[in-house]
């Protein structure tokens, strides 16, 4: 091995082993350019599409942070959140997994899930630990949708759940307000999911929703009515409480029932309409779904007919009078009573209530068939009056017409003023009766009448104990007496001895021995 | 031809064992002390080193575009990629935790990738032979430093483990992030800084071939 050790002045051919061969460690930027391009792959493949929702206010939504959750399941991130170009509202961006992609459909509902106390309860508590997050309900359609509004209140009711959605109108809103429960015999039964403000007619509309197994029970004839609060009676029993559930206390709570039970009425498709009364005693107040204003023109005295008088139809009440005033009307030259009234045809009918166009129809063809309009006397006590609707068969034509812009409904038939009338001529025809010479010979005929009854009186005192008549009498019933008591005893004796007609009466000897007695 | 410096040990058919320092002819094949094998430079030096630093490119993109830490609490997900923690640190206002992460993570392997690659290059042009020398023993010396981010990862993903309460999961970036550290290491650990020498001299002699 010595003599292979090098030196300076002999150096060794180095072994040179052909260059430029490729090495196996390129290997690895292979492998690394697989890792990168997988990474790449995983990171886009899992990253769905981007969506753009619409809020009013980004309230605690940050970017790069607060998640989009669906029944809990992360299925996406809050990517950007700016103001809108026209500074009302924020556009929030969000990206979603890819297993999001199916839920972003057209009716898909998205809201923000913040800390809420309202009527619905106190919901988000877990929020105020995890910070608010986008809560997203898959719709039932199939159509892709990547631009959406979002709600600024969560959606009572899920869309897809089976029920029936109802529409529910009143006059006050009370403490009822979405979320509100609903009960039938105080078992929840649904719940309000909106309330909308009509300011036209100044009437509240609530969106309710009524579970599947309760469905069936609203019917027709249903009544909705409140049972916030408490309800205190004094009656004859003693003083009733009332009490609603604890959350009908405090989130307000509506029921319902069928109160005329006999009458089974069918049942109701989604979108049907109800009255929302304040109470159960309410429900029997007479309340308008959609009433139609018309004016009545009587010629008479209109007195005892006051405001709130009642409209009625052969006895069922269908509106209500408005007004008594000739501000409705101060130029007619006759002076007719301009009277006001409301009414709902659809009370007696089964017209469609959408719009009032078909019950303006129902009222003309029916003026026309002879419907009339007429004041009558509800109460004989007090003469408070009633306007009274019906048919009259020998009304003269007329229609529906028009005046000063109220339509007006025709009168006729037997209204007070005929009333009036008659009866003033009936007292002119007792006036015109010969009453005084009636009462003369009525008193000569008396007069003849006494003189007679003085001479029965004499007459009768003949007959009286003292008179001659009856001591004559009573002497003739004394004799009359003791003859009969001698025939009485004669005929026993026949009786007994029949042959003592023959042979006399016998002495007072016994019957002879072997003679056979009676 | 390989042209070696002509007043080195190489150019006298001298090697150097990889293991025990033995110089040694070449010619032997093997380290007549500790019997490994003998090469006058490290085997396809330049290769290997281009292969490591080619990788190291590669990976370093998924290293700063993935999340490097992944935070699972009761108040919800949340993850972070370097760039995006340095960021968060500067916003909070902690200017040196943020210069520190920005230079251990971002700057220095950026740095040593285009070092390692200047030294690649400079090892065929033999150009600025001292400088590059000095390179490379910077190279070499804060390469480690890097591993910083990975060690925080790791020990965070180590403590902080309470369940549901809080957990730390290290995300695909930090496993990226570690590649390319130990890939930019691995690639100075392969260039063997005596090509550069050899370069100068062929660059101030042209072999005669």
């Amino acid at each position: 091995m010595a003599e292979e050790f090098p030196s300076k002045s002999q150096p060794l051919k180095p072994v040179v082993k052909p260059g430029h061969r490729l090495s196996p460690i390129w290997i690895i930027p292979v492998i690394a350019a697989f890792l990168g391009l997988w990474l790449a792959w995983k990171y886009f493949s899992e990253r769905g599409p981007q969506i753009v929702v619409r809020f009013e206010t980004a309230e605690g939504m940050v970017a790069n942070k607060t998640p989009v959750m669906c029944r809990s399941v992360n299925v996406g991130t809050v990517a950007r959140v700016e103001l809108t170009d026209d500074l009302k509202g924020v556009e929030v961006t969000m990206q979603m997994t890819s297993e999001a992609t199916r839920l972003l459909t057209k009716d898909t509902q998205i809201w923000v899930v913040r800390a809420r106390y309202d009527a619905a309860g106190i919901s988000g508590l877990s929020t105020i630990l995890s910070g608010n997050y986008v809560e997203l309900e898959p719709g039932l359609s199939t159509q892709a949708r990547r631009r959406f509004t979002g709600l600024e209140q969560p959606p009572v009711t899920p869309k897809g759940v089976p029920g029936l959605h109802i529409t529910l109108f009143t006059n006050e809103a009370g403490s009822i307000a979405a979320g509100a429960p609903i009960f039938y015999k105080g078992l929840s039964a649904g719940k309000i999911e909106s309330r909308i403000f009509h300011p036209e007619s100044g009437k509240i509309e609530f969106g309710a929703f009524v579970s599947e197994q309760f469905a069936p029970l609203v019917r027709k004839n249903t009544k909705f009515w409140n049972i916030s609060g408490i309800d205190v009676q004094l009656g004859a029993n003693g003083m009733q409480l009332h009490v609603g559930s604890l959350e009908s206390l405090l989130a307000g709570g509506i029921t319902f029932g069928q109160l005329d039970a006999a009458i089974s009425a069918p049942p109701v498709s989604d979108g049907a309409s109800f009255i929302l009364y304040d109470s159960l005693s309410d429900t029997k107040k007479f309340v308008m779904r959609n009433s139609l204003p018309y004016l009545l023109l009587f010629t008479g005295s209109v007195r005892g007919l006051n405001q709130d008088a009642p409209v009625e139809f052969r006895g069922v009440r269908i509106g209500t009078v408005n007004g008594v005033s000739f501000n409705y009307l101060p130029d007619d030259p006759d002076r007719r009573v301009p009277v006001l009234v409301q009414i709902d045809p659809t009370l007696i009918t089964n017209l469609p209530t959408e719009s009032t166009e078909p019950a303006e129809k129902f009222v003309a063809e029916a003026v026309r068939n002879g419907l009339r309009a007429s004041l009558k006397i509800g109460n004989y006590l007090t003469a408070q009056m009633y306007v009274d609707l019906d048919f009259q068969k020998d009304a003269p034509a007329a229609s529906v017409t028009e005046v000063a812009g109220y339509q007006v409904i025709p009168t006729g038939g037997s209204s007070l003023a005929e009333l009036t009338d008659k009866a003033s001529a009936l007292l002119d025809k007792l006036q015109a009766l010969p009453l005084e010479e009636t009462v003369k010979s009525a008193s000569a005929a008396l007069a003849s009448i006494k003189a007679t009854v003085e001479d029965l009186k004499k007459t009768a005192s003949g007959y009286g104990e003292n008179g001659p008549l009856y001591q004559k009498l009573s002497e003739t019933l004394r004799q009359l007496d003791e003859t009969l008591n001698s025939i009485r005893s004669l005929s026993d004796s026949i009786e007994r001895k029949p042959n003592s007609l023959i042979f006399g009466k016998p002495g007072r000897v016994a019957p002879p021995k072997g003679t056979p007695r009676p | 031809m390989k042209a070696f410096a002509p007043d080195s040990a190489a150019a006298r058919g001298l090697a150097l064992c990889h293991v025990c320092y033995l110089a040694t002819p070449v010619n032997a094949g093997h380290c007549p002390r500790c019997g490994s094998r003998l090469h006058l430079r490290q085997r396809e030096s330049l290769q290997r080193t281009w292969a490591f630093t080619i990788a190291a490119v590669v990976l370093y993109f998924p290293a700063n575009l993935l999340p490097v830490l992944r935070v699972e609490s009761f108040t919800g997900d949340y993850q972070n990629t370097i760039l995006g923690g340095v960021a968060e640190f500067w916003q909070h206002g902690d200017y040196p935790v943020a210069l520190i992460i920005f230079g251990a993570s971002v700057v220095i392997p950026v740095l040593k990738i285009i070092a390692i690659s200047a030294l690649c290059l400079a090892s065929r042009t033999g150009r600025r032979a001292r400088t590059m020398t000095r390179i490379y023993r910077i190279t070499e010396l804060i390469g480690r430093w890097s591993m910083v981010d990975i060690f925080v990862v790791a020990i965070l993903v180590g403590v902080v483990q309470l369940g549901s309460t809080l957990s730390i999961h290290p995300g695909a970036g930090a496993l990226s992030f570690a590649a390319v550290v130990i890939l930019t290491m691995f690639a100075a650990m392969s260039f063997d800084p005596r090509l550069i020498w050899d370069a100068a001299a062929r660059a101030e002699d042209p072999p005669q071939l």
